[in-house]
């Protein structure tokens, strides 16, 4: 208990600094096969090496939470948000998205998106008239794609998704037939950017949000802006197909309320659950538009379940220990094999090929 | 260890007393004591403060000032939050602590960052605070990216230490929502905590 035993293992600090260096080299870059072999060494060079990396990883990955100093800074002392300790997160994540909208940055991302358009790189299906746009855009297991639009919005679309885009005069419309998308939506009041997803409706002027279509539930997390979330099942009885039918305008049913940046809402015919999120972790949830997966604690379980959207090679968790180990670290999507590798590497479990479409996990 | 933080922990008193003028509760004296900190330190990460314990007196001022403001208006303020259309709110309490726990979270990792040396510190909140990577910081910082990647690790290092010294457990920064320490057995107890953390999950 006194500094006496501290002293006595000397080499704590040692693996501690080397722990941390690659704590730093994983997340900047990804390590090299060069470096994951040496790395894995190191690992499996003691049951210290591989607490110290544990540890140290999941304090980097909570030191996120130093972003937030950023709202602090702005706030500044002139306007006071309703309470110290909670209030003033929201105030400043909404000083933020307010921000957001008015900066150069906006106008150059639209201004970059508008260029792109021009080159003639990317859209398919035209008609005549730039603002009337007809197309279908599809994910494969594993894909991304991002699909610039002519008013300047863009879609990002994660891994096996499907998305039918119709602009017309008054209504800029998106069916999310199945999967994920992230909207950056071109401010227009004029034509509110609507996207149907399952029995709802997801309506915004000008914002940035991701919807996932998971089973029935939409999952729905905004970025920056606000968004109105409808549905359509309350109204039609079951509507579930009319939806996705071209040609067929459903009534938005009643309003189900709005979502505004930092929250993340899951709905279906009503709201089944606000979430309030940092900024940080929306920034996590919404890695995989730069290709990447990330968790910071997460259940195995979870992180399984998110891996098994781009692959179609099923995953079983032996174990039920195994299936609540906390992950934190981040993945290349797509790369699967890459990905078993990284897991194998940071908690040390046995993955097996059961045969093409099948993968064991379990403990060692 | 900054200025500011240096400042701080001489002058607490006096900021606390700042506050005991306009609040009566204890925890919110000492809720807006720690903000003032933040706002400071924040501050102090943008620009060189010449007066460190001027500048926490004005904040804190400044704070208290706008509290009693709020204060009077609080009766109408309540109904013009909602701004007059639905807001959907998190009903769970759970959350609202979460927040809590945010934010005091956010003030001892403040704390432990203003207490490193200062190249370690700027080093690790370019890329914490300010989400540079670390080449861009190695330009900035004019020094090679295998230093900028030291110093980075060394901070790390120190916090690590830093918040065990003060009886934190650094592996509860690892989480947002305060996930059980990895290592451990799970016990049926800690199930409750996790039900919490299912939107994380996805």
């Amino acid at each position: 208990m006194t500094t006496d035993s501290i002293i006595s293992f000397p080499d704590i600090k040692e693996i501690e600094s080397q722990a941390a260096l690659w704590v730093m080299r994983a997340d900047e870059n990804g390590l090299s096969a060069a470096q994951k072999s040496e790395f894995q060494a190191w690992l499996n060079s003691g049951e210290q090496h591989r607490e110290a990396y544990a540890r140290l990883a999941a304090l980097w990955g909570g030191l996120d939470i130093l972003e937030e100093l950023n709202d602090h800074a702005a706030t500044d002392s002139h306007q006071r948000p309703q309470k110290p300790a909670i209030a003033a997160r929201w105030a400043g994540l909404k000083a933020l998205a307010g921000t957001l909208f008015a900066t150069p940055k906006f106008i150059t991302a639209a201004a970059s998106i508008a260029l792109v358009g021009i080159l003639g790189l990317t859209y398919q299906l035209i008609n005549s008239s730039a603002q009337l746009h007809q197309g279908t855009y599809t994910t494969a297991l594993g894909e991304r794609k991002t699909i610039q639009l002519p008013d300047g919005s863009a879609v990002q679309l994660n891994t096996n998704s499907q998305i039918d885009v119709s602009y017309s005069k008054t209504q800029r419309k998106i069916v999310l037939k199945y999967g994920e998308g992230y909207f950056d939506v071109a401010p227009n009041k004029q034509k509110p950017f609507a996207v149907y997803a399952g029995n709802g409706i997801v309506t915004a002027v000008g914002t940035a949000f991701s919807v996932f279509l998971r089973d029935e539930k939409i999952d729905v997390m905004v970025e920056e802006g606000t968004v109105a979330l409808s549905s359509t099942r309350a109204s039609t009885g079951a509507a579930t197909r009319t939806l996705t039918e071209q040609g067929t305008t459903p009534q938005p049913a009643a309003l189900l309320g709005t979502v505004s940046a930092g929250q993340n809402v899951i709905f279906e015919e009503t709201v089944e659950r606000v979430d309030l999120i940092a900024p940080d972790t929306v920034q996590r949830k919404l890695s995989w538009r730069e290709g990447r997966l990330a968790f910071a604690g997460e259940p195995l379980s979870a992180v399984v379940d998110s891996i098994s959207r781009y692959t179609d090679i099923s995953i079983d968790i032996e174990d039920s220990d195994l299936r609540q180990l906390p992950i934190a670290g981040s993945f290349n999507v797509g790369e699967v094999d890459a990905m078993f590798e990284a897991l194998q590497i940071m908690i040390n479990v046995r993955i097996e090929r059961i045969d093409s479409k099948h993968v064991r996990i379990s403990k060692i | 260890m900054s200025k500011i933080l240096q400042a701080f922990q001489e002058h607490e008193k006096s900021i606390k007393r700042i506050f005991a003028r306009y609040c009566r509760r204890a925890e919110d004296i000492e809720d807006y004591t720690q903000e003032t900190f933040l706002k400071a330190f924040a501050a102090e990460t943008k620009t060189d403060i010449q007066n460190p314990k001027a500048f926490l007196l004005r904040v804190a001022q400044n704070l208290a000032f706008s509290e009693i403001k709020r204060k009077v208006n609080t009766n109408t303020d309540h109904y013009e939050d909602s701004g007059g259309e639905e807001v959907l709110q998190d009903e769970r309490q759970v959350s609202i602590e979460n927040q809590i726990d945010g934010q005091r979270k956010l003030v001892v990792a403040a704390k432990v960052i203003a207490s490193l040396p200062p190249d370690y510190r700027r080093a690790l909140l370019m890329r914490k605070m300010e989400k540079l990577k670390f080449k861009q910081i190695a330009t900035r910082l004019n020094v090679s990216l295998s230093t900028v990647e030291k110093r980075v690790a060394a901070a790390l290092v120190m916090c690590n230490s830093l918040l065990r010294e003060q009886g934190y457990d650094p592996e509860e920064f690892g989480s947002v929502l305060n996930l059980p320490e990895p290592t451990s057995e799970r016990q049926p107890t800690e199930r409750k905590k996790e039900e919490t953390t299912e939107s994380e999950q996805s």
